[in-house]
């Protein structure tokens, strides 16, 4: 923390133990004698937050002065300052007695032992048993009703770490130190313990105790870890990155990596606790082929990989490269994702290769591409600490990605302003300056109002316009279409609010859009996305720190899965397939000539299936029967291939339509990079080895096509694993953006943020610096986003909305969260259709209640939750659970530039179950789909 | 840690309202905060929790979570400590007893026996405060009279009692009880007697920056213990800016007098409040400061009414609020009452209070002058500090410096215990003597009692033996002869009155008033209190030797270690303790034992 007083600081030269050293003015003792090497005991420090100067114990003498606490004193200049002296021993000797004498010295039953704070401090002043005769010591009983945190308060020393991590870096405020002096504890919400307190389980408490008063499981089942792999989470697009502890090669517990960049040493529930799956006894152990009566066998990898190369061959030379697509993963790592593409268009001769963006993110990476030459987010995370002001576009990151989440609350509670556009009242619509409770499928509406504003107004940088953009008159004539009186009409809400809205964002001397899927799967998404990049252009929002337009991606690796060519129209790093220059260093490299036709996307597969024209296909860990919208006619696509392969960790319920299912591996044991939402390239390194039956997911791809004699160029030889980073260097000789990106670097430098053009480049946090973008003419394109009404309207018939979304305590279809400890919450126990109390009074149906959700292509049966979460006319779901199988509802209403589906836009009507119907019905169904074989 | 807090009370609650505004006022209704009353904020309001239970629990009167009909809460000061008949403990016993119900508890018949901060009423003790009103027990009927009320319903023959208060001889320095020849609390008589002429000199003919030039002159200095330089904390607040940009600043009286024997504030509250306004309008004035507030005590009741009285007067006169008597000057002023936490009169923690969040000392820098309430520029002032500031504006900063005594300007007031023959409110130019005010103005002992030691400053002083009685009242000769000048509650102590057992009373004190954050003195005072359990009681081996090496490693530990003054002078008196009154040790050595009390240095 440094403290600058009119933003002016000037240097300051102190001396600690005999050493000269220079800091800025406002830099505390502590972090100057560090710096020079020295050290002080702390127990109520962490760089993660403020100081707070409790515990004492980093007192430092200074020259002529009364001895101070370090962490929170500011250098004096010329100041002489002692980390270690008899006298400074003794004070902490006496200050370790105290909180000794109010400690339980039951070091060997404690899961701190050998890595608590205060034992070391002990043992460091050299206190063995405390003076003080029969003190009074706390004995308040354990709070044992959360499954991850257990609070001892016996062993608290009043530190307030917890409370301060909750507040200052979560940002829940589930935490408070109740009461007054030495009575004082740490008490969960109204004092009610963890679980009722609603805690939302990032585990940051846990993890900043210095000893073992908060306590997680692992330690106390297993034992201490005798290894720590740093490694990249594998749920969300946050990045965040990972401290694995493994003991005999089985994870004992996750903890955040302090030095992670993304995340900085902050994890959520899932990162943090839901790592079980990995050890699951579902998991898949062994390939299984399909008997002609439809059950599965179990098979040798031998056998299994065989039929696949022999079928694959048999698909490709008997009806040529296009009856053959595969789809990859955005689970699984860069190097697994590029030769997945490699594969399709080396091995197969097709580009019809696509991944899971396509049903997310692909209208941002499609508009920002088009608009400013990248497909990509134009801004890092941090930056929210730069913004003036935050638009926030139908997104929930404090459940979906709540690391981020959690920084952009801390950012808006810091004094930065937000706009949310939301059809519910999330967390962070709550704590808004404004909030748009918009209707689905409004956004291009009410964004193109915005726009307009903005322009009748004044609010234009026309310096800007001027120098960085193109296309301003055709995007001129089009939003001065609409007002908006026009756009509230169509959003259901109050047209001053989109002034003032509009007004705050033109006000904002720095402001940054970040959207999610509310955007891109709403309707129009494409036209969203160009209309929100319009009012950063036409404000000069762009290539400056704290602005900018970035999607939040969904998933870990998204962005990376698109990245490196898992795309039918490009390849790595968004190289159109049909430029000559692309083609002609891949055909040097590949050593063929890769194939030129735009390949087929997602939704496209499944009509090709369908009319007969795809036979074979591959898919990579992704469950597209669950996830994908209407899920009969994705269920018909599978049905019809003569040649399925699933790749898969779980049996799901895209395996059961498979011939071939291959075990596949988790992100905890394999090795390669992944892509997070901001561009930050990261290591994934295997913290425990593949369980027995299973391959690693490139070594799989690599196998088959070496069986079909093709060498990708992925590993050291035949017959050996893939070598990741052999990977990563054709993948940065192919890929301008990438062309820095190497294992050594990231090794030394954590991350890169692409791009990053040479072995010297540092990386590009935030890109389009100084309005310089990455299109060819080096100019954002302004882009006229006429209003079109979405895919999907409610109507007497089906007068309900329904949008969909994640909760925080799952993650997509449920097949890894699902299979972990996180099951014990009671906030994670199943799906509900949450619904306004206004509309639930109108619908008559009651909380608790089952319901049946009907939409125009099918009907799920759930839950009622009355809630003032959701706005009035709009009803929520999740799609976290494969019993209430959400996407049987969903549209086929897609983007008409992407083909992404309007998941978030669909018209649904309410039934009510009767009493006797309900519980006739069998029990809620189990997640285990187990395999038969 | 509390910034977050206060941005959540700022959305929710609306800008500047707090959450200990809403249980203040839910707790005037019902005199309780129940569980199920946090969670109704807490659900209203979308607040956490959490923080809304530790910002109650952390006071003693917002603690209370259920109702009782009648409170009896005796006042457990120093004073009412040393005072006649045994003292507070005697009247504990005899109230727990005429009531059936013990300390702490609420019997079935809803009465509840509790204690009290000190009420301030210190030459009159024992006392207590029945319901709301503040009685002197020290008469035989007193505690029937009481029983009789709570428990019969019949009417409280007791009255509120009334310090007395002597004004300097003819010829004598007279400031901040010059205008008491006379009632002046209502607006009319205030006036009539002068006040606001300051205020009125300040805005027509001084700048801000002229105020605070003749406040630099003058040598004020904190009357609230710490003694700095109040020209010099204007000056900054002035220069400062708030960390937001949002121009605010304020100035916050520091009316918490919670030091036991210490009645100063509250009688210039009670019978001068206007010329309290005009100091408090003329820092904010000089300050730049567009709002004040006034933290003023649960435990004054009179002098809260009589304040907020004042206030509504001043409001309806043009006197607080916009264009203040027509000039460009506007300033709010909020009056706050405390709700019984003696830590909350610590500047960084009563800032806290303020905002609503836990009132737990800060560390400091930064200092609440450049970063205090809600993160802007603050001055905090004591009372009588404030008070001052109308006569320096008068007479101007040269004519107060003339008076007093090397860099001790000025006058003090100082209050007196039932120690002495006239206990009461004097004021003395800085400079007099400790005997000149106790066996001069104080007319001596009482009672026939011999002088035992003088603590000076409040529970955290040093208690001064005899030799010491020639030392001038200032700042600096009370530092040199090892005590302080603090907010000059004189508690004399005389040979009655057991020093080891008033030192058990100051160290429980501290245990029972430190806010928890600092690890010194969170666990050293409970530990302390155990040591001097321990040492007092024969059975467990009395005063030894590795007790007072122990105690002498804790004092020092919590004099160089804790993050405040409540951590770091409890230990003072301790001090004195082991250096002037070593005999006192002695009574509770045990046959056997064969040590001697080492000396302690401060």
């Amino acid at each position: 923390m440094i403290a600058r007083a009119n933003g002016i600081t000037r240097p300051v030269t102190v001396q600690v133990d005999g050493r000269s050293v220079t800091v800025e003015e406002g830099t505390t003792v502590l972090q100057a004698l560090r710096s020079v090497g020295s050290t002080v005991p702390t127990l109520c420090y962490s760089d993660r937050m403020k100081p707070y100067g409790a515990c004492r114990t980093c007192l430092v003498e200074v020259e002529g002065r009364k001895p101070v606490a370090s962490c929170h004193t500011p250098v004096a200049p010329g100041a002489k300052y002692r980390t270690r002296s008899p006298y400074l021993t003794k004070i902490r000797k006496n200050i370790t007695e105290l909180i000794v004498s109010d400690h339980p010295l039951e070091c060997l039953d404690c899961t701190a032992n050998g890595r608590c704070d205060l034992q070391d401090l002990a043992q460091e002043v050299g206190l063995r048993t405390p003076r003080y005769e029969n003190p009074r010591t706390h004995n308040p009983p354990r709070d044992d009703s959360h499954p991850f945190i257990k609070l001892e308060m016996d062993k608290c020393i009043g530190c307030a770490l917890c409370v301060r991590a909750c507040d200052e870096v979560q940002g829940s405020f589930i935490l408070a130190m109740e009461g007054r002096g030495y009575d004082t504890r740490v008490i969960a919400g109204n004092d009610t313990g963890f679980e009722a307190a609603k805690c939302v389980s990032c585990g940051q408490c846990v993890f900043e105790c210095p000893v073992a008063a908060l306590e997680e499981p692992g330690t106390r089942e297993f034992g201490l870890p005798d290894t720590q792999i740093t490694t990249t989470c594998s749920y969300c697009g946050v990045g965040c990155s990972l401290n694995v502890n493994v003991k005999d090669g089985r994870v004992v517990n996750i903890e955040p990596n302090r030095l992670g960049s993304a995340n900085t040493g902050h994890t959520c529930v899932k990162g943090r606790f839901a790592h079980q799956f990995a050890h699951s006894e579902d998991r898949l152990t062994s390939p299984l082929i399909r008997n002609d009566d439809g059950t599965f066998r179990e098979a040798s990898w031998d056998e299994a990989l065989d039929l696949i190369s022999t079928k694959f061959k048999e698909i490709r030379d008997q009806h040529g490269p296009e009856a053959f697509s595969a789809i990859s993963s955005s689970r699984c790592t860069n190097e697994e994702n590029y030769l997945m593409q490699k594969f399709a268009r080396v091995a197969m001769g097709t580009n019809s290769i696509d991944n899971c963006s396509r049903v997310c993110h692909s209208p941002s990476a499609y508009a920002l591409g088009q608009a400013l030459g990248t497909g990509a987010g134009t801004n890092p995370f941090e930056d929210v600490f730069h913004s003036d002001l935050i638009v926030l576009v139908g997104a929930n990151p404090t459940e979906a990605h709540p690391v981020f989440g959690s920084k952009i609350k801390q950012a808006v509670l810091a004094g930065c302003k937000l706009i949310v556009l939301d059809p519910r009242n999330t967390e962070l619509a709550r704590l808004a300056d404004i909030h748009l409770p918009l209707r689905p499928g409004s956004n291009v509406a009410v964004l193109n109002a915005m726009q307009g504003v903005l322009m009748d107004e004044g609010f234009m940088d026309e310096d800007f316009i001027r120098q960085h953009s193109v296309g301003f008159e055709e995007m001129k004539a089009e939003v001065e279409k609409y007002t908006p009186e026009w756009a509230a009409e169509i959003a259901g809400i109050d047209a001053e609010l989109i002034r003032s809205a509009a007004r705050m964002y033109g006000r904002a001397g720095t402001a940054q859009f970040l959207w999610g899927l509310g955007v891109t799967e709403a309707g129009h998404g494409s036209n969203s996305v160009f209309a929100m990049i319009n009012m950063a252009v036409m404000t000069g929002n762009i290539g400056r720190p704290g602005a900018g337009t970035s999607p939040i991606r969904g998933q870990n690796n998204v962005q990376g899965a698109s990245d490196v060519g898992a795309l039918p129209n490009v390849f790595s790093d968004y190289r159109p397939v049909t430029n000559e220059e692309a083609r002609a260093e891949h055909r040097k490299a590949w050593g063929v000539e890769p194939p030129s036709n735009v390949g087929l996307r997602i939704p496209d597969m499944f009509d090709a299936a369908h009319a007969g024209t795809l036979k074979g296909m591959y898919i990579l860990a992704e469950d597209v029967a669950q996830s994908d919208p209407n899920t009969t006619h994705v269920e018909g696509a599978l049905r019809s291939l003569d040649f399925l392969v699933v790749q898969e960790i779980f049996m799901n319920p895209t395996a059961e339509f498979a011939h071939v299912v291959l075990p596949g591996t988790t992100f905890l044991e394999k090795d390669g990079t992944f892509v997070n939402s901001d561009r930050r390239i990261q290591r994934v390194r295997s913290a425990i080895d593949p369980l027995p039956g299973t391959m690693v997911d490139g070594d799989i791809v690599n196998t088959i096509a070496r069986r079909m004699g093709v060498d990708l160029g992925a590993d050291d030889g035949p017959g050996t694993p893939v070598n990741p980073g052999k990977i990563m260097d054709e993948l940065a000789l192919l890929s301008p953006k990438w062309g820095g990106v190497s294992y050594q670097r990231l090794e030394e430098e954590g991350f890169l943020q692409w791009p990053c053009w040479d072995p010297q480049h540092p990386g590009t946090p935030v890109v389009h610096a100084g309005g310089e973008t990455l299109r060819p003419d080096g100019k954002a394109r302004l882009t006229p986003t006429p209003w079109q009404e979405p895919g999907e309207l409610p109507d007497d018939e089906y007068p309900w909305m329904l949008t969909t979304g994640r909760q925080l305590f799952h993650y997509n279809v449920g097949t890894m969260t699902r299979r972990t400890d996180i099951v014990k919450l009671a906030q994670a126990q199943e799906e509900t259709l949450r619904i306004h109390p206004g509309d639930a009074r109108r619908a008559q149906i009651r909380h608790g209640e089952m319901v049946d959700v009907v939409s125009r292509r099918g009907q799920v049966r759930v839950r009622v939750e009355v809630t003032k979460a959701t706005n009035k006319g709009t009803v929520f779901m999740t799609f976290h659970f494969p019993e209430s199988r959400t996407n049987i509802l969903t549209g086929e209403a897609v983007d008409e530039f992407t083909g992404c589906p309007e998941y978030k836009v669909c018209a649904v009507r309410l039934e009510p179950v009767s009493q006797g119907e309900v519980q006739n019905r069998p029990a809620r169904q189990t997640v285990e789909v187990a395999a038969r074989s | 840690m509390s910034s977050n807090l206060i941005a959540l009370q700022n959305k929710f609650l609306g800008q500047g309202t707090t959450v200990y505004d809403r249980l203040s006022l839910l707790h005037e209704e019902q005199g309780f905060i129940s569980d199920q009353d946090i969670q109704a904020l807490a659900d209203q309001y979308n607040l956490p929790p959490a923080h809304i239970r530790a910002t109650a629990r952390f006071y003693d009167e917002l603690g209370r979570e259920t109702a009782a009909q009648h409170t009896v809460k005796v006042c457990m000061g120093e004073a009412c400590r040393a005072a006649p008949g045994g003292g507070c403990s005697a009247l504990e016993h005899g109230l727990s007893e005429a009531l059936g119900v013990e300390m702490g508890e609420t019997g079935a018949h809803g009465v509840r026996l509790d204690h009290v901060a000190c009420l301030g009423y210190c030459g009159l003790g024992p006392n207590a405060m029945v319901d709301d009103l503040p009685v002197s027990m020290a008469g035989e009927n007193a505690v029937s009279a009481v029983s009789d009320h709570v428990l019969h319903g019949r009417a409280l023959s007791l009255k509120e009692p009334q310090n007395a208060i002597y004004l300097p001889e003819d010829g004598k320095p007279c400031v901040l009880l010059r205008r008491l020849t006379s009632d002046v609390t209502s607006l009319e008589r205030a006036r009539a007697a002068g006040a606001y002429s300051a205020l009125e000199k300040a805005l027509n003919e001084m700048s801000p920056d002229e105020v605070i030039q003749e406040v630099e002159a003058s040598g004020l200095r904190g009357r609230g213990g710490a003694g700095f330089p109040t020209g010099i904390k204007f000056r900054t607040v002035a220069e400062a800016e708030a960390a937001d940009g949002s121009g605010r600043k304020f100035v916050v009286d520091n009316s918490d007098e919670g030091d036991a024997g210490s009645y100063i504030d509250k009688e210039l509250l009670e019978r001068d409040p206007h010329t309290h306004l005009e100091g408090l309008l003329l820092a904010a004035y000089a300050c730049g400061a567009q709002e004040a507030y006034i933290y003023l005590r649960f435990e004054y009741p009179r002098a809260f009414q009589v304040m907020a009285n004042a206030i509504q007067e001043a409001r309806e006169a043009g006197l607080i609020g916009a264009n203040i008597l027509g000039s460009d000057f506007s300033c709010q002023v909020h009056l706050v009452k405390g709700k019984g936490a003696y830590i909350c009169g610590e500047e960084t923690s009563l800032l806290r209070s303020l905002e609503g969040v836990p009132a737990l000392v800060s560390y400091k820098p930064p200092f609440p002058a450049v970063k205090g309430l809600f993160g802007c520029p603050t001055a905090v002032n004591n009372t009588e500090t404030l008070h001052t500031l109308p006569w320096i504006v008068e007479h101007g900063g040269d004519a107060y410096a003339a008076m007093g005594h090397n860099r001790s300007k000025g006058t003090k007031l100082v209050s007196l215990n039932t120690a002495v023959v006239r206990p009461g409110l004097y004021e003395v130019e800085l400079g007099v003597t400790l005997r000149e005010v106790i066996f001069d103005l104080a007319g001596g002992m009482a009672h026939g009692r011999r002088f035992k030691g003088v603590q000076v400053g409040g529970p955290l002083g040093s208690i001064l033996p005899e030799s010491a009685l020639d030392t001038p009242l200032t700042f600096e000769d009370l530092d040199a002869a090892g005590g302080i000048l603090g907010h000059a509650g004189i508690v004399v102590y005389t040979d009655e009155d057991d020093l080891v057992k008033i030192c058990r009373g100051l160290m429980a004190f501290c245990a029972v008033e430190s806010c928890g954050k600092c690890f010194p003195c969170r666990i050293g005072a409970v530990r302390g209190t155990e040591l001097f359990d321990q040492m007092m009681s024969p059975e467990e081996g009395g005063v030894t030797p590795q007790r007072l090496v122990l105690l002498g490693d804790l004092l020092e530990t919590m004099k160089v270690g804790s993050l405040c003054a409540l951590g770091s002078m409890t230990p003072l008196p301790m001090e004195s303790l082991l250096n002037h009154f070593p005999d006192e040790l002695d009574r509770y050595r045990v046959p056997g034992g064969n040590g001697t009390s080492p000396k302690v240095t401060s």
